[in-house]
């Protein structure tokens, strides 16, 4: 079952074309990374399934139904911009996210002094918001999205602002929602933490979708490159699209960079070299990270716009 | 619903922990209670001693007589008043329940000799109105000093010297202590061709006092003028005493000055309270609205609650403080009304007003369709604003719009009950509110009442409906706040952005 799918939707802010005609789904379970560039339509994207904003043209459909408050109960959200009640204590800001989620006052002060001890804030819990340093407002602003044990978990930019030390925390903290059964739908344009933790990604450019699938399948999109130490030039090789000289030759030898041509095999290009006697001292593929990959979907999708 | 009015008691604590609301909240008892205390011991004396000293040993009882008489026509005239507010069933008949008009000296004579202002009280009280206050008739203006203070016989200047020091001091007078005010001497040879009378005063002299001492001087000089060219004075006392009959008529009972004065004090004083209430607990909510923008929290209030959700809880939340506000400060009035004083005095006759249900029901009816009108445009000025400085622009030209007109009207009601202004403003729905308790003192008719709260409702749930499209237009928007052309388009086409 999908618990967040969009079906050809569209939002248009007067002339401005936010999202277009975008459609994907969410599978339940797991994690599902939401990137792209500032403007591609991330955080619209996402407060249309909040139901903060409505569609201009399209369906979307969340946990089965309809965006609406009807969700609430079943969805925690951290938006991207954050702010607390400055004068509002930490305990009672959680309870009273919980509150406006559907819990009862007991439920939601259970959950949430629960919560505040397991994000190390149960010292703070009395304390009013403005007293807070930034990463612990953070944390209280996680705890609103968590009090209510979401089977969907939306995160828009959840990382921002946050120091690599937090960063780690809040990174166990979406692993463990994930274990716990939560579906988490995070928005991010730092490839690292999308590479660390998503099963599926959505990469979006300028509203548009440019690519839905696992880290493996967006690494068959890219050409492939590899690093080989050679004694002769391997641009002739089958299947090879650019070489590029890394180093001087050593006793004959030299590294080069090569580029295959898109959706060659690495495997097919060492059989050539096997059966052409064309030697060899390395030869290594290079995986493609989540940033190349990204650089070339949406680099290739902008040149192609412009 | 449910999660309006988790936000209405949010928005209720946030406004209510503030000092803000809790200065606005004592403002009213804190001045209650010091008019109390000012009522009691910063209220100046109404009685002056004086002290005569006659040398001539003929003017004296005269000047005395006559101030004790014109005190006790100021005594009986403030009786007639009294009976007209609060005695109920048929006259008996006695000067004091025969209207108002100027008693003659025989009348008040007559009023002295049936027992005075004992007697007419005892026969009062069977008929008095239930909740009437208790007659309390004015001090007299000036008392004579107990002692003599000066020597009379040593003539004037002897007089003068001896008084002069004690003018300003507390003398003993009939009811205690007194400050001396006035000395006046009468010499020996007082008379046309004698030495004139004399008067030291404390500060300007009393033109009442002054009017007393001629009148009766001349009088006793005239007399012995008409005595020494043969007329017997018992006719000139005779042709002394003929007053010109007269009769006053007050055609309304139920509509004396007073009497609409008294109804007219609450509305105003809630007109002035729903006034200062709502600007200052709007301003506390269009800060706390501009609070959630700049702290960039609206998005996580807005993933759990509706726009008209967040709207509703707001208005209900600052209903909330309004009420407690309301409460509150009837609560005070109570509590002063138990304290007998200056203040229950005027509170008493204010608040019986209220007495009446349908002058309950429009007060509660005014004051709150008033606060809900006001506050969903604060609510809209904040919706729109990142910043306080940005809501100045707005809330400038629209405090004015709201509060001028309403204060030129409140000036003209003080000073012309029957001005055209409120009856204008009543049809005008943002002033309607006001309009109608600055003249619910005075009566308004079944139709118009109906007419405009017909209208008001009408506005309102006009308003309410503007202002929850304002709210899903604005809310995320950043940036500067949209052009009045832009944001009316989003007002009448909702979905328009």
């Amino acid at each position: 079952m999908n618990v967040l799918a969009l079906d050809h939707v569209v939002k248009r802010f007067g002339d401005f074309t936010a999202v277009d005609d975008l459609s994907f789904s969410v599978p339940e379970g797991g994690i599902f990374g939401f990137l792209g560039g500032n403007g591609a339509g991330k955080t619209t994207s996402l407060r249309m399934a909040l139901d903060i904003i409505r569609p201009t043209q399209g369906r979307i459909t969340v946990l089965g139904r309809a965006p609406g408050r009807e969700n609430d109960a079943l969805i925690g959200f951290l938006p991207e911009e954050r702010g607390l009640y400055r004068r509002m204590g930490v305990l009672d800001t959680v309870i009273y996210f919980g509150r406006l989620k559907g819990m009862s006052v007991s439920a939601a002060r259970k959950a949430s002094e629960a919560l505040i001890d397991k994000l190390g804030l149960g010292a703070w819990a009395a304390q009013t918001v403005d007293r807070l340093s930034k990463g612990m407002s953070q944390k209280v602003q996680l705890a609103t999205a968590l009090v209510n044990a979401p089977r969907l978990l939306i995160l828009d930019e959840p990382f921002s602002g946050l120091d690599p030390v937090n960063q780690g925390v809040l990174e166990d903290l979406i692993r463990d929602s994930a274990r716990g059964g939560a579906t988490v739908v995070f928005s991010t344009h730092v490839m690292q933490h999308a590479e660390r933790l998503c099963d599926r990604l959505l990469l979006l450019s300028r509203g548009r979708k440019v690519f839905e699938g696992t880290l493996a399948q967006g690494a068959q999109v890219l050409p492939r490159r590899l690093s080989v130490t050679s004694r002769a030039d391997p641009s002739g090789l089958p299947g090879v699209a650019a070489v590029r000289a890394t180093g001087d030759t050593k006793n004959g030898w030299r590294d080069w960079e090569v580029d295959l041509l898109a959706g060659q095999d690495p495997a097919d290009l060492l059989q050539a070299c096997t059966d052409g006697a064309f030697p060899l001292r390395r030869f290594q593929t290079r995986e493609p990270s989540l940033h190349d990959i990204f650089l070339h979907l949406v680099g290739a999708d902008q040149e192609r716009r412009s | 619903m449910r999660r309006a009015f988790l936000i209405a008691a949010r928005e209720y604590r946030q406004v209510t922990s503030t000092r803000g609301f809790w200065v606005l909240l004592l403002a009213l008892p804190l001045a209650l209670g010091l008019s109390q205390i000012a009522g009691r011991w910063i209220k100046p004396e109404a009685t002056a001693a004086y002290v005569l000293a006659d040398a001539s040993g003929r003017y004296g009882p005269a000047i005395q007589q006559r101030l004790a008489i014109d005190y006790q026509r100021g005594v009986l005239s403030d009786l007639v008043s009294y009976v007209r507010r609060w005695a109920r069933g048929p006259g008996t008949g006695a000067l004091w329940d025969s209207g108002p008009r100027g008693f003659d000296d025989q009348e008040v004579e007559a009023f002295l000799a049936a027992g005075g202002l004992p007697h007419a009280l005892g026969q009062i009280a069977p008929r008095l109105a239930p909740g009437a206050p208790a007659f309390h008739a004015d001090q007299p203006e000036y008392l004579s000093a107990a002692d003599k203070l000066a020597p009379v016989d040593q003539g004037p200047a002897a007089f003068g010297a001896a008084v002069t020091p004690r003018i300003g001091e507390k003398v003993m007078t009939s009811a205690g202590p007194r400050r001396l005010s006035v000395a006046i001497y009468i010499p020996k040879a007082f008379g046309p061709a004698g030495p004139p009378a004399r008067v030291w005063v404390r500060a300007n002299p009393d033109a009442d006092l002054v009017k007393v001492l001629r009148t009766e001087l001349s009088g006793a000089l005239r007399l012995e003028a008409l005595s020494a060219s043969g007329v017997p004075p018992a006719e000139f006392a005779r042709i002394a005493g003929v007053n010109a009959p007269l009769s006053i008529t007050i055609p309304l009972k139920d509509h004396t000055p007073t009497q609409l004065l008294e109804r007219s004090i609450l509305p105003l004083a809630m007109a002035y309270l729903l006034l200062i209430t709502v600007m200052t607990t709007g301003g506390m909510m269009l800060q706390g609205l501009i609070e959630e923008r700049s702290n960039k929290l609206l998005e996580s209030v807005l993933a759990c609650v509706t726009p008209s959700e967040l709207m509703y809880g707001k208005l209900l939340g600052l209903g909330g403080v309004g009420l407690t506000t309301v409460l509150a400060w009837v609560a005070c009035a109570a509590a002063a009304l138990a304290i007998p004083g200056e203040v229950s005095d005027f509170l008493r006759p204010a608040l019986q007003s209220a007495a009446n249900p349908w002058m309950a029901f429009a007060l509660i009816f005014y004051f709150f369709t008033g606060y809900a009108i006001v506050s969903a445009i604060y609510l809209a000025i904040g919706s729109l604003c990142d910043s306080i400085q940005d809501a100045q622009a707005y809330l400038v030209p629209v405090v004015m719009v709201i509060m001028l007109p309403i204060l030129f009207m409140m000036m003209s009601v003080v000073r012309d009950p029957a001005s055209a202004l409120p009856h204008i403003l009543s049809w005008i729905p943002l002033y309607t509110p006001f309009a109608m308790l600055v003249r619910l003192g005075g009566g308004i008719s079944w139709t118009e009442a109906v007419g405009t709260g017909a209208l008001l409702l009408a506005f309102m749930a006009l308003e309410v409906v503007a202002v929850g499209r304002i709210f899903q237009v604005s809310l995320l928007r950043t940036g500067q706040p949209p052009k009045l052309g832009a944001l009316s388009a989003s007002i009448i086409r909702p979905g328009s952005d």
